[in-house]
């Protein structure tokens, strides 16, 4: 006789799950196991999708204020000054290439998770746009209008000025040193570097998607999955308990993720997503379980230190 | 915090006085001289 799986009880926004168990797809048949091309910390977190919206005017300013350069440039051109097109065009491209850098770091300011554990490279895009923008404006002041190298330099340093008053240069990163040398405590620190770069992986990946239920489940996972490395930064003796947790559970929830946003975009399959929907609600219940078993396990070892310092107590006849 | 995790990193907030003094000097800075090319040959 076959036994029937015990039904998993329906929570109360999920509206499109249905009462069969859980069925874990393969990762292997989804996705192949390579790193993702958007990795943060390259060249391509300049280039990060944007799926959050922020207000449209933030950084606008700086995408008008070059327009008159665009006219000018073609009055130039159709004029035969090339010269001066040349000057125009140079000032307008720069300062364009820092309204976009400048917008891309405002969005990013919103929406992008920060990595605490692993050392990450992040272009600093607002700083850059400010940096263009500051060169745009010189170089505008020096070839297209024709002022003194004092001058352009002023106007470059006002608009430098300018610009860090209205959006801000971000912040020198110093990366503090971790508190203590030792072997143990760097392998902790390299796992969690680890674990974090997955969760930051799956966090851009979660930003891909279009089904916001598919969307809220994997950004909710990625919220839990940093609660765990927390807990384990705060005791890195747990590191050992959530190892299978860091080691088979994230990487394949992030493998799965990638693979199922790559292929949802070729092809539009209602048995794919109810896979990847099983998925999810199976590894959200295993990151609870997680979580919730290194709390007891806090408690348990809490219990045994009150234990044994009661009996050290008694021992020396103060309790 | 714990010792293994680094300070997060933010740009500090501006009060919106600073923010529209910045604003205009962009105005005057880059927009100026965006004009003056416009009309200068």
């Amino acid at each position: 006789m076959v036994s029937m799986p015990p039904e998993r009880p329906r929570e109360p926004t999920q509206t499109l799950v249905t009462n069969q168990p859980p069925r874990l797809v393969k990762v292997n048949q989804i996705t192949p196991r390579e790193r993702p091309t958007l990795l943060p910390g390259g060249l391509g977190n300049l280039f990060l999708p944007d799926s959050q919206w922020v207000p449209p005017w933030r950084g606008a300013l700086l995408w008008v204020l070059p327009t008159p350069l665009l006219w000018g440039a073609v009055i130039a051109l159709a004029s035969g000054h090339f010269d001066k097109f040349l000057a125009d065009a140079a000032g307008f491209l720069l300062l364009i290439a820092g309204a976009w850098l400048t917008q891309r770091g405002l969005r990013g300011d919103h929406r992008e998770p920060q990595a605490r554990f692993a050392r990450l490279w992040r272009w600093p895009r607002k700083t850059l746009g400010g940096i263009l923008t500051a060169l745009g404006a010189g170089v505008t002041a020096h070839f297209a209008v024709g002022n003194g190298v004092a001058i352009s330099l002023a106007f470059a340093a006002v608009a430098a000025l300018g610009f860090h008053w209205a959006y801000g240069f971000e912040p020198l990163v110093r990366w503090r040193p971790f508190g203590s040398g030792d072997a143990q405590a760097r392998r902790v620190a390299a796992a969690l570097a680890e674990a974090e770069g997955r969760l930051l992986d799956l966090e851009h990946t979660a930003a891909t998607l279009r089904n916001p239920e598919l969307k809220a489940r994997l950004t909710r996972l990625g919220a839990q999955g940093r609660g765990i490395l927390d807990q384990i930064a705060d005791r890195p003796t747990d590191l050992y308990r959530a190892r299978k947790f860091l080691n088979v559970y994230l990487e394949g929830v992030q493998q799965v993720a990638e693979g199922y946003a790559r292929t949802h975009q070729r092809a539009d399959s209602r048995e794919l997503e109810q896979n990847f929907r099983n998925v999810l609600v199976t590894v959200e219940e295993v990151f609870a379980q997680q979580r919730q078993s290194l709390l007891e396990t806090d408690v348990l070892d809490l219990d045994i230190q009150i234990e044994v310092l009661k009996k050290q107590l008694e021992r020396e006849g103060i309790a | 915090m714990s010792d293994l995790q680094h300070p997060p990193v933010q740009t500090p907030r501006r009060s919106l006085t600073l923010r529209l003094v910045g604003m205009t000097l962009l105005v005057w800075s880059v927009g100026l001289v965006s004009c003056q090319a416009l009309f200068v040959f």
